[in-house]
């Protein structure tokens, strides 16, 4: 499975905290703003530029930037996947 | 014509700029240029019709908008619910810097378009260079300024008549779109030719001191406002197309660094002296 985020995406950097925010007009419906914490914004920003085959981008991503062992990597982007899926901010090609 | 707007220099191809319609623009009058460059250029002019789709459409305050983005320009097409769907077109280009409207000046629809129009430019050229404007009230006290923000019919309009009522020395400086700009990184605060209903047109700007988010209650409190929270209510109160990712990167950036760099807080108010006196008390009485 390949994903990419919707277009009009983009993080800024809001009083020190990492922040997703929703441009342009595939993402409007999505009004929050959505706090990342580092490794999740390391992760959305791959997603923003291009498309990753998923888990599989995302988890070498974690492995190489942080001292994680491959379980671990594994569950964070699990986990990240799902919150994204869930709002809807994917556009996934099967 | 030339107008000088919160420090920059715009120019008005038209004669009609003359007439009572307009009177909100006379203050902002200048005859020569101040700066360098103008921020924009607005021409009269006929223009083809528009053969493709709308990158997309909303309606907003009566008028209907179909917006068209491409890589380097954006028209607009607006008509006014109820009227004779008679359409009017801005062509913007050079991000914002040209801008041509299509538009007669035979009826008050025609005028309140126009200066509808004009407000866009502003929004959309300035946005390029560290300025928002934001739905807010705004005074100004012992040349400083404090801004009300919050939803329409929050009391902003009636917190700022307390302080004109009740702190000497306090100004009404723009009732509902003041321009706030950047200067090394520092914001201060504009008046503009829009101020909703009240007639409050003024060329001024003051170092913004403090932002409050109104809220309405039965007991004056003040707390005070994390800078994402901050960052939050500008980006829902500031004026911008979501969808034009280009000035959406521009305003967002801006912001964040505002954000940075303005005291702010939720004031709870319930309308009297009282709270007048607190808000005061936290920003430039302090």
């Amino acid at each position: 499975m390949n994903a990419k985020l919707k277009s009009g995406f983009l993080i800024r950097e809001v009083a020190g905290e990492k922040v997703l925010l929703a441009a342009g007009k595939e993402s409007t419906n999505f009004s929050k703003m959505l706090v990342l914490n580092d490794s999740a914004a390391l992760l959305v920003d791959a997603l923003i530029e291009k498309e990753c085959a998923l888990p599989d981008d995302l988890i070498d991503i974690l492995l190489q930037n942080y001292f994680v062992d491959y379980e671990q990597a594994k569950a964070d982007v699990d986990e990240l996947i799902d919150i994204l899926k869930k709002l809807n901010i994917l556009n996934v090609n099967e | 014509m030339l107008y000088n707007i919160a420090g920059f220099d715009i120019c008005i191809e038209s004669e009609e700029m003359n007439s009572p319609y307009f009177s909100n623009y006379s203050p902002f009058r200048i005859s020569e240029q101040k700066n360098e460059n103008v921020l924009f250029t607005l021409k009269i002019r006929n223009l083809p019709e528009i053969q493709e789709k709308p990158s997309y459409e909303f309606e907003l305050d009566g008028c209907c908008y179909s917006i068209y983005l491409n890589n380097d320009t954006c028209d607009i097409i607006l008509s006014i619910n109820n009227s004779d769907q008679k359409k009017y077109r801005l062509h913007a280009k050079k991000q914002w810097s040209e801008i041509e409207v299509d538009t007669t000046f035979s009826s008050p629809d025609d005028f309140f378009v126009m200066n509808n129009f004009i407000m866009m430019a502003f929004i959309y050229s300035s946005a390029y260079f560290d300025t928002v404007l934001i739905h807010a009230s705004c005074i100004k006290q012992s040349g400083e300024g404090v801004a009300f923000m919050g939803p329409s019919g929050i009391g902003k309009s009636t917190h700022s008549q307390l302080w004109l009522k009740h702190i000497p020395g306090s100004e009404l400086l723009n009732d509902d779109q003041p321009a706030i700009r950047l200067f090394k990184g520092k914001p201060y605060i504009f008046g503009t030719p829009w101020s909703g209903k009240t007639p409050c047109y003024k060329n001024d700007g003051v170092s913004l001191n403090t932002i409050f988010v109104m809220e309405q209650a039965l007991q004056n409190e003040i707390i005070p406002l994390s800078s994402l929270k901050l960052f939050e209510q500008l980006l829902s109160s500031c004026s911008l197309m979501r969808e034009d990712i280009q000035t959406f990167d521009r305003i967002t950036r801006t912001l964040s660094v505002l954000v940075q760099q303005i005291k702010s807080f939720r004031l709870k108010s319930f309308p009297g002296k009282d709270a007048a006196e607190l808000s005061f008390s936290c920003s430039i009485g302090r």
